[in-house]
């Protein structure tokens, strides 16, 4: 499809006319020279004696059907990279996965609208548009819309965007029967394609066939699918890890970077990883702190090989489904006597799949920040951890009790009740042969109505042999959650404060009952840990959420549109629909989240299942359709001229004309010894101010426009002009002003740019300019002259503008002038660089800037201060000071002058003062050799 | 009527600007040329001695040449002096179309400015000798004496071109009665039939001379190549030739063929014959005309 078409190709029939031609034209001679010769008296009775060889010779006959030939391409209207297949007059059918896999190549999408957009709007031809991303139910047509004309179909390129759901071609492809009947006649389809399929391409077959009953089929996709997405964060044991997957294995490594956000947008970690070559799915081990892991809200494709993919799919929202309760089980011998590891083993093998675990002792486990902190038959505690523990009960902590033989010791009945236990004990357990023997052991009875457990159903197979006992009492009636079979309490619990405590009467472990080995215990577990503050309370799958924010197809968040419905629970575990569309759902504290890509969903590539496979195929990085008649026309304009001119040659007309020949040799001559012309050009003149100020060396300063300033600025160089020309040797020029824009800077070795509160913001070029003026050498002064105003370190006026400027330029890193720096010492010692005030910082390039940088040799390009040097340097015709210097005028003014001494030492001789500070222990290592 | 004297002028005007340089070309040919009453070889009016005659009645007294008389005894004789007169000289000079040619690029020499040129300087060179010289079909016919070239040249230039077909195209009548020199100054391309009949008449008539055929050397080699259309003039009816290389020998044997025949026929005719090719200098033309001129000069 990428080469030649033609837009009415039946003309080319006409070619086959020309052998005829060649005939006709071979019997036609070519038009006699003629003659006025008196000579033809003698000559007139002749017989023509020799009439054949007038023919017309055969390459001015070929010339000629060349020119024919073209001219009949030309009509037939020959486009290449054409668009269309069947004729210029036929409908035309734009499909377009407006799905996110297509967000990252959108702009081409869009180009490729306004390409068809130009070619409809040209041949007024109608556009039908197809979307293929699922439409709310009920609301199936409005994927189709059409007719538009040209015009209407570019406004929608503009304003079309993709969504963030993945294509559902089944969907569509239902109702492309409406499409067919509306088109009168087959029509030219394009069908911009994602190239992804995430239903393993099963509807892509029936998609294309009826495609394939409106017309033609082009398809527009790129050369290679690139689309990532990232699948659910889940844990692998204790890893917490992300899928990522690809649509088409990719020939090379692919160097992937997430970028993982909280909830509140604190950027939480980067997480770096390969996309190896020929994989489709890789599982991208998260390594953070567990105390971050719950934190996660948000993981975003931010880079792919240092290229960024936007889209809905390379964005995975996390919510509370994904996170771990942290379970802490107290050990140590700290904590109480007793072997605590049996029963965390039965506690660990319920909960690992929602439960992170750590050990340690209580203080450990509160300063992790565990949510379910699990005493397994700790008989005492101390009174410290006794009162840490009531603190973070009291702060939201669930602290999860198992009795055992050492709490049943513990409890002594008529002393006081041991603390944090949520009912009152009796003393010593109850078991078979006891005083309150059993006969039989007991099943597990009812759960409380009013209890997380409510909806439990016990296995009537456990057997409970042994328990620690409540004492009877409203309060232990209230705060049962599960009962044995003859109603004594198995499980109570106790809210405090924010937090909960919750008592199982038997172990951990299976010695007094079966419960622990029991699917009932894994569920009783599974909801005490719901209750924990971070978890999701119990997820309610009929339960609905208002939508909070949802995505766009770019994997931007978006505010949900007005009409948006809550979307139930049971939604998350789908890819978003145009009914939940992804994003965050519920309370801004936990939320639910509905994502583009699912634990269920794959990414496959269109073109390995074979959906492109005869149909004709065009990518977005192609050339755009060009149409050829205008070119074959003037080539064929060019024989006719060029046989017209053999033609009169042939006759001889052109025979005497030297002159024309001339003309033509001229003509392909000149243009041949033109480039020798213009490399004869040296080079552009070079501009005369430049010349001037280049032939001696002078300071420059840049102009503001303010001719007050101007003034006085170019006043200060002078003055220190004139007194570097009185104490050093360097005679410095009159100083010049700068404008930015046009001058050159290059010749100056010294740039000095007030700025003040009004300084315009120099275009682009110039301050490109100003830093290649600073990489070159030169040494940019800017005075702020606020040094006086801006004692407290705010943001003066001055210093604000200069701020917006410096924002656009590329200025080496700044510290403020360190002790020692070789400014203080290029000619004069200084402590600091006085102006007319010695107020606010002073600017150089950092030192490990200058350190990494060999392009400056070491030399600061920069000094930004607030000192008004200039000010203090000004003298008017008489050598007068031309501003004032406050008290100690002298003094001041001479240390403003030893600065600028300074200054314009640095800038003239670079770090050789640098290292003649060093001279002495450059000497002394001489010496030591 | 205005309308015609301006048309005059103009007329006027553009043969007073091509006078100049006519009359100084042809001078230059003629200047080589010295010329002068010639002597009739018979007694007349003449400067030259002639012959003593014995004195007869009639004879004027005056013309006794006493001393010769004195020598001799009983007879007077008369002194004679050679009948010294000058001679008429027609010069005819042809106008058709096809004189209007040249085959060369760079000059203008085109038959018919030859044989202008070579008109007036025979008329210069027959002038300055005190002969006199007429411009058949031109008014006044004689021109003698001096201001007779500037006059010659006037009328030279006056002369109309004839529009007349090929078929048409003929040899003058020379005007006068007795016996007469006539130059005709053509490239003859007539049928040799007209032009017999007009020598035979012509010499019946009494008059001799010289034809002068001026060719363009282009009528002499043929050198045409490839397919082409001739036309005698640009009016006249074309002849269409598939090659006209092909024709290079037929034509050089006809156009040979009615040299020789126009050559011959003066020849019999007692005219002279010459061809000359505006490729040549007009000076030998010239010569060979005044040369030719001269024995019928001395009848």
């Amino acid at each position: 499809m990428a080469g030649l078409s033609f837009t009415t190709p039946l003309i080319l029939l006409a070619l086959a006319s020309l052998p005829l031609l060649w005939l006709l034209l071979r019997a036609m001679p070519q038009m006699p020279k003629k003659r006025i010769f008196p000579g033809t008296f003698f000559i007139r009775e002749l017989k023509d004696q020799k009439q054949t060889p007038s023919r017309t010779p055969w390459w001015l006959l070929l010339l000629r059907l060349i020119a024919l030939g073209l001219a009949i391409l030309a009509l037939a209207g020959p486009v290449k990279n054409a668009l269309s297949i069947s004729g210029n007059s036929s409908p035309m059918v734009v499909v377009i996965d407006d799905s996110w896999p297509a967000a990252s190549g959108w702009r081409d999408r869009q180009k490729a609208l306004a390409t068809i957009a130009a070619e409809a709007t040209r041949d007024k031809r109608n556009v039908w548009v197809v979307t293929t991303t699922p439409q709310a139910p009920g609301h199936e047509e409005a994927a189709i819309s059409g007719p538009l004309t040209g015009d209407d179909l570019s406004r929608l390129a503009q304003s079309i965007a993709p969504r963030p759901y993945a294509a559902d071609r089944a969907q569509v492809a239902q109702h492309l029967s409406i499409l067919e009947q509306r088109l009168e006649k087959k029509a030219d389809i394009f069908w911009l394609s994602d190239d992804t399929t995430t239903d393993n391409g099963l509807s892509s077959p029936s998609f294309v066939r009826a495609l394939k009953a409106l017309g033609e089929i082009t398809v527009w996709r790129d050369a290679s699918n690139h689309t990532l997405g990232l699948g659910p964060v889940n844990y692998s044991g204790d890893q917490l890890q992300i899928p990522l997957l690809a649509a088409e294995p990719s020939p090379d490594d692919r160097f992937i970077t997430l970028a993982l956000t909280a909830s509140d947008g604190r950027f939480l970690a980067e997480v770096e990883a390969t996309l190896p070559a020929d994989a489709l799915r890789i599982a991208v081990p998260l390594d953070l702190p567990l105390m971050m892991r719950n934190e996660i809200a948000l993981v975003r494709l931010s880079s792919v090989d240092q290229t960024s993919q936007a889209s809905a799919g390379a964005i995975q929202l996390v919510d509370a489904s994904a996170r771990r309760v942290r379970v802490g089980l107290a050990q140590g011998e700290d904590v109480g006597s007793g072997t605590l590891l049996q029963g965390a083993y039965y506690i660990r093998q319920a909960l690992a799949p929602f439960a992170l675990f750590s050990g340690g002792s209580i203080d450990q486990l509160i300063a992790n920040g565990t949510d379910v902190i699990v005493l397994d038959d700790v008989g005492r505690l101390r009174l410290t951890d006794v009162a840490t523990l009531e603190h973070w009960v009291d702060e939201g902590g669930i602290l999860l009790r198992f009795a055992g033989p050492n709490l049943a010791d513990n409890v002594i009945d008529g002393a006081s009740q041991p603390p944090l236990l949520p009912v009152p004990m009796r003393g010593g357990g109850r078991a078979f042969g006891g005083a309150l023997t059993w006969e039989t052991p007991q099943k597990i009875g009812d759960f409380a109505a009013d209890s997380p457990f409510a909806d439990l159903i016990a296995d009537p197979e456990i057997e409970i042999r042994r328990q620690v006992l409540a004492k009877p009492g409203t309060q232990t009636a209230t705060r049962s959650w599960a009962y044995l079979g003859d109603g004594t309490p198995l499980v109570t619990a106790k809210t405090q404060e924010q937090g909960l405590i919750v008592l199982f009467h038997v172990p951990a472990t299976p010695g007094w009952s079966d419960l622990p080995i029991s699917g009932v215990f894994v569920d009783m577990l599974r909801r005490i840990i719901t209750l924990a503050p971070g978890g999701l309370s119990r997820a309610d799958a009929d339960a609905t959420y208002a939508p909070l924010r949802v995505l766009d197809g770019y994997g931007r968040f978006q505010r949900p549109a007005g009409g948006a419905r809550p979307a139930p629970a049971k939604a998350a575990t789908t890819p978003g629909t145009p009914l939940a569309p992804p994003g965050f759902y519920g309370s801004p504290d936990t939320p639910l989240a509905i994502n583009a890509i699912t634990s269920e969903t794959n990414l496959i590539s269109l073109k390995s299942t074979g959906a492109y496979d005869g149909l004709a195929s065009r990518s977005f990085a192609g050339d755009p359709p060009r149409e050829l008649a205008p070119w074959l026309f003037l080539i064929a304009a060019m024989l006719v001229a060029l046989d017209t001119l053999i033609a009169l040659f042939l006759q001889g007309r052109l025979l005497p004309s030297r002159k024309i020949a001339a003309t033509i040799i001229a003509l392909v001559a000149v243009p041949l010894l033109t480039p020798t012309e213009t490399l004869a050009q040296p080079r552009a003149p070079i501009d005369q101010a430049a010349l001037k100020t280049a032939t001696n060396m002078r300071f420059g300063h840049i102009l503001t426009g303010n001719n007050n300033v101007d003034r006085l600025v170019k006043a200060g160089l002078d003055g220190l002009s004139y007194e570097l020309e009185r104490r050093t040797a360097v005679s410095p020029d009159e100083a010049v002003g700068v404008n930015l824009e046009t001058d050159d800077l290059n010749v100056f070795p010294l740039l000095y740019w007030p700025v003040s509160e009004s300084t315009d913001i120099p275009s682009e070029l110039a301050l490109g300019r100003l830093e290649r003026f600073m990489a070159s050498g030169g040494l940019l002064i800017i005075d702020t002259s606020d040094g006086d105003r801006a004692p407290t370190g705010q943001l003066s006026p001055e210093g604000s503008t200069l701020r917006l400027i410096l924002e656009q330029m590329n200025i080496p890193p700044l510290e403020p002038l360190p002790k020692g720096h070789v400014l203080g010492k290029s000619f004069y010692l200084l402590r600091d660089l006085p102006g007319r005030n010695n107020g606010g910082p002073i600017w150089v390039e950092a030192r490990s800037a200058l350190s990494a940088s060999n392009g400056n040799d070491g030399v600061t390009p920069i000094i930004i201060g607030g000192r008004d040097w200039a000010a203090a340097w000004a003298r008017d015709n008489n050598g007068l000071p031309m501003r004032p210097m406050g008290s100690r005028q002298g003094f001041t003014r001479e240390t403003a002058f030893r600065s600028g001494i300074n200054m314009a030492m640095i800038a003239l001789t670079g770090n050789y003062k640098e290292d003649q500070v060093h001279v002495t222990e450059l000497l002394k290592k001489l010496g030591a050799e | 009527m205005v309308s015609h004297i301006a048309s005059l002028r103009h007329d006027a005007e553009e043969q007073s600007a091509a006078l100049p340089p006519l009359q100084v070309e042809a001078l230059n040919v003629a200047g080589t040329l010295m010329s002068g009453d010639h002597g009739r070889r018979r007694a007349g009016s003449g400067e030259t001695f002639w012959q003593f005659r014995p004195y007869m009645q009639g004879d004027e007294r005056s013309q006794i040449d006493w001393r010769q008389s004195a020598r001799s005894q009983e007879r007077l004789f008369i002194r004679q002096k050679e009948w010294e007169t000058a001679a008429t000289v027609w010069i005819w000079r042809d106008l058709h179309q096809s004189l209007d040619y040249t085959s060369a690029q760079n000059r203008r020499v085109t038959k018919q400015r030859r044989i202008d040129v070579l008109a007036t300087a025979l008329c210069a060179v027959l002038t300055r000798g005190g002969e006199r010289v007429g411009l058949v079909d031109q008014l006044p016919q004689m021109f003698t004496g001096r201001g007779a070239l500037d006059r010659f040249v006037m009328s030279l230039l006056a002369m109309k071109h004839p529009v007349v077909t090929d078929a048409e195209r003929k040899l003058p009548l020379i005007p006068g009665r007795g016996h007469r020199s006539a130059v005709l100054l053509s490239d003859f391309f007539t049928p040799v039939e007209k032009i017999e009949a007009s020598l035979k008449a012509a010499a019946a008539d009494q008059v001799s001379g010289v034809l002068v055929q001026v060719l363009d050397p282009a009528e002499e080699v043929f050198p045409f190549k490839g397919r082409t259309e001739f036309k005698q003039t640009s009016n006249s009816t074309p002849y269409l030739f598939g090659d006209a290389a092909s024709l290079n020998d037929s034509y050089k044997a006809k156009f040979t063929a009615h040299q020789s025949y126009i050559r011959d026929l003066c020849r019999h005719q007692g005219w002279q014959f010459m061809s000359h090719s505006t490729a040549q200098p007009a000076q030998a033309a010239l010569l060979n005309m005044y040369s030719a001129l001269a024995p019928a000069k001395a009848v």
